[in-house]
């Protein structure tokens, strides 16, 4: 089995070119259908153990479309405000659930299994690579601060040592750009990232999903705003 | 007798200070040895050094007998030597174990069917054939240590140099490591401060001082201990 994916069994390559196909008909079309729910409904089902964490985290997102969205009430524009709303949430609730478990290499994998440009599948993996790095040494440095008693408050003390914190993570990531320059010295590195994998095994669930998104997309059968 | 590497008189700073002068050095084709000394002494600058990662400031370094004068001349010994890094973090280019383990023998023209049953024949031996799929970020510290070093045996180099290897692994790790390590028939430096570690794996164990470097043989992987400095000009290795 591929070890790549995550419970529901959906690929990281069906993954990224669903979350596109349906992000982008989702966010062009002019008017939103009912059957566009459909796909959310399965994954809903598929993801039906993490809800709880993907609704907090659509919470905390909606936070941002909150402000667009009463700058149009504010002007009076209801029903662009309520299509801005659905659009936006549409969009988020589909990547949430189809990403749900699968972290920044997940989509590194699936783009190079796409075959997409190696300059951009190495820059992608790099930066995932970097960010995964770096949010580990800024945890190492959140660690240090509460075990050496450090309490943030509005004070100069707590000012010097964030922007401390911040020179810091700026140094590392200089320090680990410099080891994965030499890292790509000593294995000889010349702008590719290659892969054994000749074929992408697609699951039922990922057959499935995309049936469904597809034909969600097509059906426009009762239109929801 | 036939050299891996060959150092005369190297010389080398930090910042300004100098962390060593007159270093002589010579390892013999398949010997294994270990580089020691306090923290900030230059272990790590020495193996970079070796590895044409930074140019030394003064002495000469020869690799399989042919001289290293600048950066460049290190491009065509590249396949010959591998090098494990101190947080196997650095050393991964690419997301799955396989791939990344792959790796520098696809980037050296070898064919997929090539690296494939090399990948998997590597992977076998060292007992981690189940992480083949995985993604190397994901995985223990141990078994990170042990897929970096897939990574650097598969292009069955003739050199390695070994930068802290047992960091961050646990008794059990580091007891594979070492049965690994001795059964490799490669010339081998390490770089730790792990004693135990070194003393199970190396013939000769060599401590940085800043006048040189001081060798001694190990006394649980050598015939006896013998001391002697390594600050003059010429070089040799001793065996009684």
């Amino acid at each position: 089995m591929d070890q790549t994916q995550t419970s529901p069994h959906i690929t990281p390559t069906t993954a990224l070119l669903l979350a596109l196909l349906y992000s982008s008909s989702v966010a062009l079309q002019e008017h939103l259908y009912t059957p566009m729910l459909l796909p959310l409904l399965l994954l809903g089902w598929f993801q039906k153990e993490s809800l709880l964490s993907i609704f907090k985290r659509l919470f905390f997102l909606n936070t941002l479309i909150a402000i667009v969205v009463l700058s149009m009430l504010w002007q009076k524009n209801y029903d662009l405000a309520l299509l801005v709303f659905l659009r936006s949430n549409f969009i988020l609730m589909f990547i949430l659930m189809l990403f749900q478990g699968k972290d920044e290499f997940a989509i590194a994998i699936a783009m190079h299994r796409l075959r997409l440009p190696h300059k951009l599948t190495s820059i992608f993996f790099f930066t995932a690579k970097s960010i995964f790095l770096i949010k580990r040494e800024f945890s190492l440095f959140k660690n240090t601060l509460h075990v050496r008693g450090f309490t943030p408050k509005t004070n100069i003390l707590t000012y010097k040592t964030m922007a401390g914190f911040v020179g810091i993570l700026f140094i590392k990531a200089l320090e680990r750009s410099v080891l994965l320059q030499k890292a790509m010295q000593l294995r000889g590195y010349c702008g590719e990232v290659y892969t054994l994998e000749e074929h992408q095994a697609f699951t039922k669930q990922d057959t499935l999903l995309a049936l469904i998104t597809i034909l969600s997309l097509l059906w426009r059968q009762g239109a929801l705003i | 007798m036939s050299c891996s590497v060959n150092i005369k008189n190297l010389s080398t700073s930090r910042d300004g200070v100098c962390l060593y002068e007159n270093v002589t050095l010579d390892v013999s084709h398949k010997e294994k040895i270990a580089i020691i000394g306090p923290n900030g002494c230059g272990k790590t600058t020495l193996l970079e050094i070796i590895a044409g990662l930074r140019s030394q400031e003064m002495g000469t370094l020869e690799l399989f007998h042919q001289p290293m004068l600048k950066l460049d001349d290190f491009k065509a010994m590249r396949h010959l030597i591998g090098y494990l890094f101190q947080d196997s973090d650095n050393q991964f280019l690419a997301p799955i174990v396989e791939d990344d383990v792959a790796f520098s023998l696809l980037a050296g023209g070898a064919s997929k069917e090539e690296a494939r049953l090399k990948t998997t024949m590597i992977l076998q031996d060292l007992g981690i054939s189940h992480l083949a799929k995985k993604i190397v970020y994901h995985l223990s510290g141990g078994e990170k240590k042990l897929v970096a070093l897939a990574g650097v045996l598969i292009t069955e180099p003739k050199l390695m140099l070994l930068d802290e290897p047992t960091n961050g692994l646990d008794h059990a790790m580091q007891l594979r490591l070492v049965e690994i390590l001795c059964k490799i028939d490669k010339s081998i430096i390490i770089v730790s401060h792990h004693k135990e570690f070194i003393e199970l794996v190396v013939e000769k164990i060599y401590e940085i001082t800043p006048e040189g470097l001081k060798c001694s043989l190990n006394p649980k992987n050598g015939s006896h201990h013998h001391h002697h400095d390594h600050t003059h000009d010429h070089s040799h290795s001793h065996t009684h």
